[in-house]
């Protein structure tokens, strides 16, 4: 093989494995990304609190979710939040449908942040909480998000993951 | 961004004819072109946009390689050819097919992949350049801007027609804009949005509002309502497109040649998605040898080009069903069928093969075949009832629509078109420009009120 044929054959090839590299990448997230799921939210809720003792957990007001986590409502296509009243309760659990992938990543910075403050809000005087809010669950999915700290949260989490 | 977004129509169609003027020569044309469709299509999102240049620089390269083998390395050559078109179908068969058959094999959740737009239409140009080069049909493009317009024009790109490389590749090079294509041009781009926006957006509604029927004359409007729909839908698309590629002096070739007026099943597909069919004709029939082999081998050859046709369109059975029914008809019609066909008057013919073509689109427009088979068994009287009120009242409300579909879908209207520019030349011309006008005018107070729906052909 002459030269400059040899050269373009390098350069074409070269080419080749680009594309592959290039599809590969916008692919691979797409098989590690958690899927969509099109139960409805009233059944996701339904199946996910299954068999809990809801003590804890009285169903809250949705515009509570602003004060609490600092998120707009109208991000959200639906909103289940349930925690009580007492400020020294540290369990707490937040589902949510959403259609926008921004709306999952406003959930994520708000949820991390309110796990943050209940730590350092509960650190030094309430060690029991303290732990409940280091355990607590984030699990993301395309359109669905769940949150939960408490005793419980385990449990819930495997009811919502098999509820989507 | 579709052909009857008013961004389009009023924005960015007008800059880009504008700018396009201001193009010197043929190369900063093309250039020029280039950017704005791949503006057009980066507009729908990123991601798509990334799929359209891997497979554009994917070609590119492998075009360039496939020409630099020589006789000597056949066997290279034909790996090379099989694996860089085997690339071009997975990237295919990875956003169309996997989901839905995984989920249906596998019974696993979906993944989330959007198919870009248009991917169907695109693969296929791209498999026909390296089918071309392969084939020595046409020398190797060196210039990766002529290349990328081939692959990404906007006219053409979103929903065809699917332009073979070695019949685009000269206009690349040399095209002129002249007056007559300007005007035609503008005749067939208001021809298409009129037959999107007045016939198949409010046939649309009456399909929507016969959804469910269970009586014998309900089933018949929806189906008579779909096979409209779809055909002033995509037609008018293919119009609009063949209109706009005037404007830029490309010739694309006609997709739709009043289809319902055929009088048989052969004729039909000659007049039905053109460029689908002549792609499947050039790449994969006469490869296989196409009718110049034993009765065997023409029977296999007949089924494969089919059950490919239909899974072009999709992924769901019925489309795989219902490209066999038409691979099953041909060979019907080859073999005995002619003969029979002969002895019929010609309009009994053309009824025929109409309602041949309205049964098939059953299988189109149903979510499962067992749905499918039972529309059909409604249409043959095995229903609920004969009518209800649904379909009384949609026969009520749509029954000039679909009377004025049937008149349209036929040659008449170009017919009565050319008798008038014949007869009254100059005043037949302007009499005809103040009509299509008047309805352009009247698309686009449809389009304002937003009773426009989405392109059907989008979804393949």
């Amino acid at each position: 093989m002459a030269k400059s044929e040899r050269q373009q054959t390098i350069f074409n090839v070269g080419i080749m494995v680009i594309c592959v590299v290039a599809f590969l990448n916008v692919l691979v997230p797409v098989f590690i990304k958690k899927p969509k799921s099109d139960t409805p939210f009233d059944q996701v809720t339904e199946k996910t609190l299954e068999g809990i003792d809801m003590t804890n957990y009285p169903s809250q007001d949705i515009q509570s979710v602003r004060r609490f986590f600092q998120l707009d409502p109208q991000h959200f296509d639906q909103i289940g939040f349930y925690r009580t009243n007492d400020a020294m309760s540290a369990d707490e659990l937040l589902i949510v449908q959403f259609s926008d992938p921004k709306s999952a990543d406003q959930f994520k910075n708000s949820v991390e942040k309110r796990i943050q403050d209940q730590i350092d809000v509960y650190s030094g005087y309430a060690p029991e909480q303290e732990d409940t809010m280091k355990k607590a669950i984030i699990d993301i999915y395309q359109n669905y998000a769940l949150y939960v700290s408490g005793p419980q949260a385990d449990r819930i989490e495997q009811n919502f993951i098999n509820a989507l | 961004m579709a052909f009857t977004n008013l961004f389009f129509i009023f924005g960015y169609l007008p800059l880009t004819l504008i700018g396009y003027q201001f193009c010197k020569n043929q190369k900063i044309k093309n250039i020029f072109l280039l950017i704005v469709s791949w503006l057009f299509y980066a507009w729908a999102g990123l991601p798509g946009f990334l799929i359209l240049l891997i497979t554009t620089l994917w070609i590119f390269a492998c075009g360039k390689q496939i020409d630099l083998m020589d006789q000597k390395q056949h066997k290279k050559k034909s790996w090379l050819v099989g694996g860089s078109i085997a690339f071009l179908v997975l990237i295919l068969f990875v956003y169309k097919y996997l989901n839905v058959w995984i989920n249906g094999l596998f019974g696993l959740a979906p993944l989330n992949l959007i198919m870009p737009l248009g991917l169907s239409f695109y693969i296929f140009s791209a498999i026909s350049y390296l089918a071309d080069v392969a084939m020595k049909k046409t020398p190797v493009q060196k210039n990766f801007l002529d290349l990328a317009l081939y692959i990404a024009f906007f006219a053409k790109l979103t929903m065809g027609p699917i332009s073979e490389y070695r019949e685009f590749k000269n206009q690349l090079e040399n095209r002129k804009l002249t007056s007559a294509n300007l005007s035609q041009g503008t005749l067939l781009f208001f021809k298409g949005l009129v037959k999107k926006v007045i016939f198949a957006d409010q046939l649309a509604l009456m399909f929507a509002s016969l959804q469910g029927e269970t009586s014998v004359v309900g089933v018949w409007l929806l189906s008579l309502s779909y096979t409209f729909q779809l055909y002033f839908d995509f037609s008018g698309y293919s119009d609009m497109a063949i209109g706009i590629g005037k404007w830029f002096g490309f010739e694309i070739p006609k997709n739709f040649d009043h289809p319902y007026v055929a009088d048989s099943v052969q004729n039909f597909w000659r007049r039905w998605h053109i460029s689908l069919s002549t792609w499947f004709r050039d790449y994969v029939y006469i490869p296989l040898g196409g009718s110049r082999v034993d009765k065997n081998k023409f029977i296999r050859n007949i089924l494969v080009v089919w059950l490919l046709t239909g899974i072009w369109h999709g992924a769901n059975m019925t489309y795989i069903l219902w490209g066999l029914y038409y691979g099953v008809l041909l060979l019907i019609e080859r073999f005995y069928g002619k003969k029979i066909l002969e002895r019929l008057p010609h309009t009994v013919r053309i009824v025929l093969i109409f309602f041949i073509a309205n049964f098939g689109w059953v299988f189109f427009f149903s979510p499962t075949y067992a749905e499918a088979f039972r529309l059909l068994g409604c249409m043959f009287g095995i229903a609920e009832s004969f009518v209800n009120s649904q379909a009384l009242f949609g026969l009520s409300q749509y029954l000039g629509l679909l009377l004025a579909s049937f008149v349209f879908a036929t040659p008449v209207v170009d017919l009565v078109q050319d008798r008038i520019f014949a007869l009254w030349k100059q005043k037949g011309v302007v009499l005809v420009s103040v009509v299509y006008i008047l309805l352009f005018v009247a698309c686009i107070g449809m389009l304002v009120s937003s009773t426009s729906q989405i392109f059907l052909y989008n979804a393949f």
